[in-house]
């Protein structure tokens, strides 16, 4: 066997973690020796490669994207599905929660698409939640993005994002994983994976990051290079989904309100010229600095006082909600339903919460970029992303 | 010689008149039951043979045959003790035949000669009326039970030997005093919940209108408290409801001694884990189940997703019909069972989604698991739906605001005379096609509707239960016309989902 059949042997062999094989390979060890009895033949493992358009990338190859940031336990292979990925100079990854609120995936998904539309690749982790919305806003604006699996290339998961990843591979992004195929979606899987993500980008954008989180292990990697590669958007204190987020502030990464804020880091810490201010407007999120509730003025008080208890994202019964806004329950009622047929919240079985906020009107100067500066807040996704039409179905029983 | 007099055999809900027919002949000595009896009907001979014995009485050592017409009907329970004993003190010639004529009798023999209560004794007393029964004679303990049915003869035995005098004529049995005037119980006083405004104000809409409720929210908030508020909300219950109501329990065997008529709505609150007869009745011998025990009353199902998919089916025909139908190899029996449902359920299943307290644990799919079991045929029926909340600290110790009952109670049932007048049902009952006669509404309302339709992923379904809903609100306000506010109020209490798929599905 030729150096790169055993190789692709080694990487297709199911059982030990990638992660664990590749310092052993590091120090030398002939890879041969770490072929175990169930090794596959490599000439199967190229067939059914070749046959999903799966490579195997190995340091040294043409396209290796970790050459200038080695990952911790270092990496030693990766599956590969679409053009290899362009590596940490030109990405960002964005990581959060599968859980996070809408208001942070909407965040998510605006941040998506403004690093897209200023030249950068967007790296995520593929879940639903905030990797599926940053993905999703990269592909809207037409740019790349790169999903790291935790499973198999082959293994569908998460099943309710099958389409969007077959929307990945049709705009020319890529999938990597460093599992052989079918490998099952284990638990210990993901924090390696994680490392891969920070690997793979110039910097982490953590939208949401409860504690005790995959987000937090995400961006401690990037952190290992330097406070400057964590751009973390803060959230109130009481906010479960940013307890993670406002641990890293303390901890040194760097605060970012908005897609501005995020852009002008990169441009301080990456070498891509491309990055430069003058990129991409300045597309401004919901937490971006002069948006309080008064400058919401084409809503009644009432709904003021709603969207102000909601701005955290949090989920609110609508007893705390009545307690929170101090309002009579009628009136809360009413506004409830007013912002809810403007599409400004959802109410769920489990409580209310904020879509979207309504862009500020500032008088005096004009918004540069209205279509931009409005969060996609009634973004229709397109068919295709919402999944096979088992994986999308709605349980909406209304 | 022969001894002739009648009882009754129960059949579901409905008793029927059935023979008993006892001869002392010649033959080596020997005890017969002849007509189709259950297992119960035949230990007779063991418990007579020891009641007569214990009692004083010879037994007749003769060839003793029992019949018990008409023979097809299947009979089953103790209940055929005491006509037979009577019929074999008759038979044996200490009493005159003509005693018995138009003689009806119900019972069970103890081993000491004790005449022991049984289950339906108020079916068996409506269908020795019909008969036009001279007398009949049940146990002392259901004579209360018995002497509910107006213009009919009624005496209570306590023992065999008792029987034996008076059918001697030595002395009387027991006779029924005059009603006993039971004050009506206490009902649980909406005064008592504090806060839950929407939810108190739900359980009236669901009392005005006859909709079913469910009611979500973290463990202790509140659900059961609530439910247990909604009998007391409904009408009082009318004689015949009432009659019917104690019918059901006499004949699950659930009225205690001396009980009389059942004057509140039943409540019913089976735990999860019910079978399906259980639930909507069903066993050999066909007995009512909950929801049957819940007509004309409350069935609350608590931790709704918890119950078997069957069992959620089964409740099906009685949700859209108010009754249900048991089927046996032998009868086919039906129960009443029209119930106001509620149902109660936590957000999720570690029970905190949404809750301030507490962090949910619960996994994505496991919500969407949870979702899909919290869909489905049975809340199709269900038109109101509330959170509840976990009370805080000042609203617990906070002054009581609530209405009374009373108070509440009065304007549901006026709301439900408009109902009447208007379509002579409430609108909880509605079919889709009367909602479009009886639900119009005004113009702005309809736009309100429409824009819930296109913003909130109203359904069709959802569309006429809020037209249902804004209907009950409207004759609550006693309006005629359905305006923007009632359809609004509608809205805030519509269906809701357990979580928001579409973006938890992708973005």
């Amino acid at each position: 066997m030729g150096e790169r059949e055993v190789l692709l042997s080694l990487a297709a062999t199911p059982g030990p973690m990638p992660a664990a094989l590749a310092p052993r390979l590091g120090e030398g060890r002939d890879p041969a020796s770490l072929l175990r009895a169930h090794s596959p033949d490599p000439g199967s493992v190229a067939a059914r490669l070749g046959e999903l358009g799966v490579r195997l990338l190995a340091p040294g190859d043409e396209g290796w994207p970790l050459e200038a940031t080695p990952p911790d336990p270092p990496c030693a292979w990766l599956f590969v599905d679409g053009p290899a990925p362009p590596g940490a100079a030109a990405s960002v990854a964005v990581v959060g929660g599968r859980r996070a609120s809408p208001l942070r995936r909407a965040a998510a998904r605006s941040i998506g698409a403004g690093l897209a539309r200023a030249g950068w690749c967007v790296v995520s982790g593929g879940a639903v939640g905030v990797d599926a919305a940053a993905h999703a806003g990269a592909l809207d604006a037409g740019g790349r993005t790169v999903v790291v699996l935790g499973c198999g290339l082959d293994v569908p998961y998460p099943r309710a994002n099958t389409g969007l990843f077959a929307r990945v591979r049709a705009a020319g992004g890529t999938l990597v994983s460093e599992h052989p195929l079918a490998t099952r979606p284990r638990a210990a899987n993901f924090l390696p994976r994680n490392r891969l993500i920070a690997a793979l980008a110039a910097a982490v954008v953590v939208v949401e990051a409860a504690e005790d989180s995959g987000s937090l292990s995400t961006a401690r990697a990037a952190g290992s290079r330097g406070a400057g590669h964590v751009l973390v958007l803060p959230g109130a204190p009481w906010d479960p989904g940013a307890a993670g987020c406002n641990q890293l502030i303390r901890d040194g990464a760097t605060l970012v309100r908005n897609l501005t804020d995020i852009l002008e880091e990169l441009a301080a810490t990456a070498s891509l010229a491309a990055a430069g201010p003058d990129a991409g407007p300045g597309a401004g999120l919901t937490t971006g600095p002069g948006i309080g509730p008064r400058a919401w003025s084409g809503l009644d008080p009432p709904a003021r006082a709603v969207l102000t208890a909601l701005i955290d994202g949090q989920l609110l019964t609508p007893g705390r909600l009545a307690a929170a806004t101090d309002l009579p329950s009628p009136t809360l009622d009413a506004a409830l339903l007013d912002l809810e047929l403007s599409g400004l919240i959802r109410r769920t079985a489990a409580g209310i919460q904020a879509i979207t906020l309504p862009s500020p009107r500032v008088a005096t100067a004009p918004s540069p970029a209205p279509a931009v500066t409005s969060l996609p807040a009634r973004t229709v996704p397109d068919p295709e992303a919402r999944g096979p039409p088992g994986a999308g179905r709605s349980r909406r029983g209304a | 010689m022969l001894a002739r007099l009648a009882t009754a055999a129960l059949v579901g809900l409905t008793a029927h008149p059935v023979g008993v027919e006892v001869d002392i002949g010649r033959g080596l000595p020997a005890v017969t039951v002849v007509g189709l009896g259950g297992t119960a009907v035949l230990e007779a001979r063991d418990r007579l043979r020891a009641a007569f014995g214990n009692t004083g009485y010879e037994w007749p050592d003769r060839r003793i045959t029992v019949s018990l017409p008409p023979a097809d009907l299947p009979k089953q329970g103790s209940g055929f003790d005491l006509p037979i004993a009577i019929g074999l003190l008759a038979a044996a010639g200490s009493v005159p035949p003509t005693a018995l004529d138009g003689l009806w009798a119900i019972g069970e023999l103890g081993l000491g000669g004790d005449v022991r209560s049984v289950k339906g004794v108020l079916p068996a007393a409506l269908a020795a009326r019909r008969s036009g029964a001279r007398l009949l004679v049940v146990p002392q303990a259901n004579l209360v039970e018995a002497a509910l049915v107006p213009d009919l003869r009624v005496a209570g035995a306590a023992t065999l030997g008792q029987v034996g005098d008076w059918l001697a004529g030595r002395a009387d049995l027991g006779r029924p005093g005059p009603p006993p005037d039971t004050p009506v119980p206490p009902v649980e006083d909406l005064a008592d919940i504090r806060g839950q405004r929407q939810a108190r104000r739900a359980l009236e809409i669901a009392a005005a209108g006859a909709h079913n409720l469910l009611l979500t929210g973290p463990p202790g908030a509140g659900k059961t408290m609530l439910a247990r508020r909604l009998p007391g909300l409904l009408p009082p219950l009318e004689q015949d409801e009432a009659l019917e109501v104690t019918q059901v329990f006499s004949a699950a065997g659930l009225l205690g001694p001396d009980a009389g008529l059942i004057r509140i709505r039943p409540f019913r609150a089976p735990h999860h884990a019910i079978s399906v007869p259980g639930l909507v009745g069903g066993g050999h011998v066909p007995r009512p189940g909950e929801v049957s025990l819940a007509n004309n009353g409350v069935l609350f199902l608590d931790e709704l997703p918890e119950f078997s998919r069957s069992a959620c089916e089964a409740l099906r025909q009685p949700l859209e019909e108010g009754e249900v139908t048991v089927s046996r190899a032998m009868t086919t029996v039906r129960f009443p069972a029209r119930f106001a449902l509620v149902a109660a359920a936590n957000p999720c299943p570690c029970g905190h989604l949404g809750d301030s307290r507490f962090a949910c644990r619960c996994r994505l799919y496991d919500l969407h698991r949870y979702a899909s079991r919290l869909s489905g045929p049975l809340l199709d029926r269900v038109d109101l739906y509330v959170q509840v909340d976990r009370l805080t600290a000042d609203e617990l110790t906070g002054a009581a605001d609530a209405e009374p009952t009373a108070l509440v109670r009065a304007r549901v049932l006026a709301a439900r005379a408009l109902q009447r007048t208007r379509q002579g049902a409430e609108n909880g009952r509605l079919a889709t096609a009367e909602v479009a006669v009886h639900c119009q509404v005004t113009a702005p309302a309809r736009r309100t509707l429409m824009a819930a339709v296109d913003r909130l992923g109203l359904s069709a379904r959802g569309f006429h239960r809020a037209l249902r809903v804004a209907r009950t609100v409207a004759d609550l306000a006693g309006s005629e016309r359905v305006e923007d506010h009632h359809v609004r109020e509608a809205l805030t209490l519509r269906h809701l989902p357990i979580i928001g798929d579409r973006e938890a599905q992708l973005v």
